[in-house]
């Protein structure tokens, strides 16, 4: 199999370049490009598994090439990156379907493997009642992710496939007991847990080190799209 | 802090009783000073009538014959007996009723002794009309009444039995009790009704008086109150001055912490791309001690100042915190495999599966518990070890309460006032900014944060938050 190709595009070239290296060494096939429309030329003229931004740039910004690039290569994964808290254009890219968000400063280790996730094209697994399950379905896969829904257990069981890094489970449909199960057989993937309107259903055991999100309903679809993007940037444990 | 314009009713009822706690008084002292004059005039009475007795009365009274001595004894003995009690009461009793009562009783007596000493002149009379007035400046009519009476009782006995002792002869006419007791009526009424109208005049001022005194009260409270809102006032516009200037501080230290933090992720990067490369191309040389020793120096001086950086952004951010249903026990198991151990000290995580989930911003809540845990651990004296317990309880109808506990030395009682003053620092090597943002982020969960530490030693920090934002609701 190919090196997946990664464009690391980024106007401070130190901060480029041994971000870079970096990959490369880590056998990532790199280009690297200082600004949004040289990411954009590059990206017409030759295919790429990822593209890693960062946010800040003169000119065209991360989120800017974001959307020029979902454009002109629908389900191309993009990962921003920024020194600077959650902005509201931040966010409105996550949930209009950015792979994640990484922060700077972060340790190669874990760029370099957020990075080759994102490059697999990873599985949503969603879990949880039709109507609600559904419009969230939509809402993803109109973001470019790609999403396994089911109103039941069965999706849940595939989960330790290796094209799953996100699960989501609505406790009120598959049942609390299911899910810490589901924590135990695959810690590596990253776990949202969507509580009822009621009283705490739910408590994830042990140390969820970051693999676990609780939410409680309403959750808006979108909402949905940027924790699914938010916790994709997370570290995690190893399965 | 309350100021009222007005007199509040709890201040008109201690104002009414007051008024009337002064009445009292300024009757007391009325009653007082009137007695030690009777007291006075008692005793110039008798001398009086020893004078009168010895000098006039035998000619006044039996014209040619010399009785003196007689009369001087009566005068010696009588007025002995008329005044000696009064004035024991006077002395003794000033402000009782029976006292001005039996004074008013010897006070007309006196007039009746001495209207007999003088003969019943008709001049001596006056001296009804005067023991009456003089009576009257007890303010109190009713002493009137006995004097009245003995006046009344006198003229009448003493004129059917002894014309002569009152009115100088012996054939008065019919009518000239009558005479004496219309013009004693006359006065007793417009002496009645300057009583009356004493004790009204001093109820009035009594009131007025205590009026003044509760404005005047209300008044100095207001004045302290008022300055009390300066002081306030000033401590407050020194603090937000303080503020505003940490403020820019820490907006001036965000963005140079910002521009930091590029070149810092670059070097960062380069060196662990050499690193590697190195560990690659030449194991041997990545595994001499003094590659080794710098290159964990650089790593290690890098995430130095990666931590400044970060304090500074953490203290100068000021998003509001999104909250989400968080599990306590898994956040804080985040937040210890975060902190940078020390040897010998353990971290150990005691929060229940069972406590409730509250509602949290998670990375600024871990933020917040890795600073507990990061100073607790660094707390630690170097020559021995310790441990840092997280314990939690409540949540249910009760404010949940977090509580990060460690036996280190303590805090001295000097600075624990301090500690969550930003850029107030005890280490050589730190921001000051750690516990600032502890107390930032519990304050925008609308929490409390509080810290315990006996002189015995050991710390806790105390979070608390609120229901509201830790229900499950």
């Amino acid at each position: 199999m190919a090196p997946p190709r990664v464009l690391v595009v980024d106007d401070e070239p130190g901060l480029r370049s041994s971000l870079a290296a970096n990959l490369e060494m880590e056998g990532f096939e790199v280009v690297e490009a200082e600004s949004g429309p040289r990411a954009l030329e590059l990206v017409q003229k030759s295919t790429f598994d990822v593209v890693l931004t960062d946010i800040r740039m003169p000119g065209m910004n991360g989120v800017e090439l974001f959307h020029a690039l979902q454009k002109a290569r629908p389900g191309l994964p993009v990962i921003l990156s920024t020194a600077f808290a959650l902005e509201d254009l931040t966010r409105e890219a996550l949930q209009a379907g950015a792979f994640t968000l990484l922060p700077k400063p972060s340790d190669v280790d874990h760029v370099a493997a957020t990075v080759s996730r994102a490059a697999r094209r990873p599985i949503v697994i969603l879990a949880s009642d039709p109507s609600w399950g559904q419009s969230c379905a939509a809402a993803m896969q109109e973001a470019g992710l790609r999403v396994k829904f089911a109103a039941g257990m069965e999706p849940v069981h595939g989960a330790t496939d290796d094209e799953v890094d996100v699960c989501i489970v609505e406790i009120a449909s598959v049942g609390a007991e299911s899910v810490r199960d589901l924590q135990r057989r695959a810690p590596q993937v990253a776990l949202i847990a969507v509580l009822g309107r009621g009283a705490a259903d739910f408590k994830p055991q042990g140390s969820g080190f970051g693999t676990v999100v609780c939410l409680r309903q309403p959750v808006a679809p979108r909402e949905l799209v940027q924790i699914v993007a938010e916790s994709r940037g997370k570290v995690r444990r190893r399965g | 802090m309350s100021v009222s314009d007005t007199i509040e009713p709890e201040r008109v009822k201690s104002t009414i009783s007051r008024a009337h706690e002064l009445f009292l008084e300024q009757m007391d002292r009325g009653y007082r000073a009137t007695s030690r004059m009777f007291a006075i005039l008692m005793a110039v009475q008798w001398a009086f009538a020893i004078l009168i007795a010895v000098v006039l009365s035998p000619y006044a009274w039996t014209g040619k014959v010399h009785t003196v001595h007689l009369h001087v004894y009566m005068a010696v003995l009588l007025g002995g007996a008329l005044s000696s009690l009064p004035i024991a009461l006077a002395i003794k009793l000033p402000t009782a009723p029976l006292t001005r009562h039996v004074i008013a009783v010897a006070q007309m007596l006196w007039s009746a002794l001495l209207i007999h000493l003088s003969g019943g002149r008709i001049e001596t009379h006056f001296h009804v009309f005067g023991s009456l007035a003089f009576l009257a400046f007890y303010r109190d009519w009713k002493v009137l009444v006995p004097a009245t009476l003995v006046v009344a009782a006198d003229h009448l006995l003493r004129g059917i039995l002894w014309p002569e002792s009152v009115y100088g002869i012996l054939n008065p006419e019919w009518w000239r009790f009558l005479e004496h007791a219309f013009w004693v009526a006359f006065e007793d009424v417009v002496l009645v009704l300057a009583c009356i109208r004493g004790v009204e005049e001093t109820r009035r001022l009594a009131e007025r008086h205590a009026e003044v005194e509760a404005l005047s009260e209300s008044e100095k409270e207001k004045s302290q109150g008022l300055e009390k809102a300066l002081v306030e006032l000033r401590s407050s516009q020194e603090a937000l001055m303080r503020t505003e200037k940490l403020a820019a501080v820490g907006q001036l230290a965000a963005s140079v912490g910002h521009e930091l933090r590029t070149p810092l992720t670059a070097v960062g990067n380069a060196h662990a791309y050499l690193a590697k490369r190195l560990a690659k191309d030449d194991p041997a040389l990545a595994s001499d001690a003094r590659i080794k020793q710098f290159q964990e120096l650089v790593v290690r001086e890098l995430r130095a100042c990666n931590k400044i950086i970060g304090d500074l952004l953490d203290y100068a951010r000021t998003r509001p915190p999104a909250l989400h249903p968080c599990p306590l026990g898994p956040l804080v198991d985040e937040a210890i495999s975060l902190v940078v151990g020390r040897p010998g000290v353990t971290i150990e995580n005691a929060i229940s599966v069972d406590l409730p989930v509250p509602n949290l911003d998670r990375d600024q809540f871990r933020q917040m518990v890795i600073n507990l845990l990061q100073n607790a651990v660094e707390a630690m004296p170097a020559d021995r070890g310790g441990t840092v317990s997280v314990r939690a309880d409540g949540g249910i109808g009760c404010p949940l309460q977090l509580r990060v506990i460690d036996d280190g030395p303590g805090i001295p009682a000097e600075i624990a006032g301090k500690i969550f003053q930003p850029l107030f620092t005890t280490k050589t090597k730190g921001t000051g900014l750690g516990l600032a943002v502890v107390q930032s982020v519990v304050e925008r969960h609308k929490g409390t944060v509080a810290v315990e530490s006996p002189p015995s030693g050991g710390t806790t920090f105390v979070i608390e938050l609120p229901l509201g934002e830790t229900a499950a609701a």
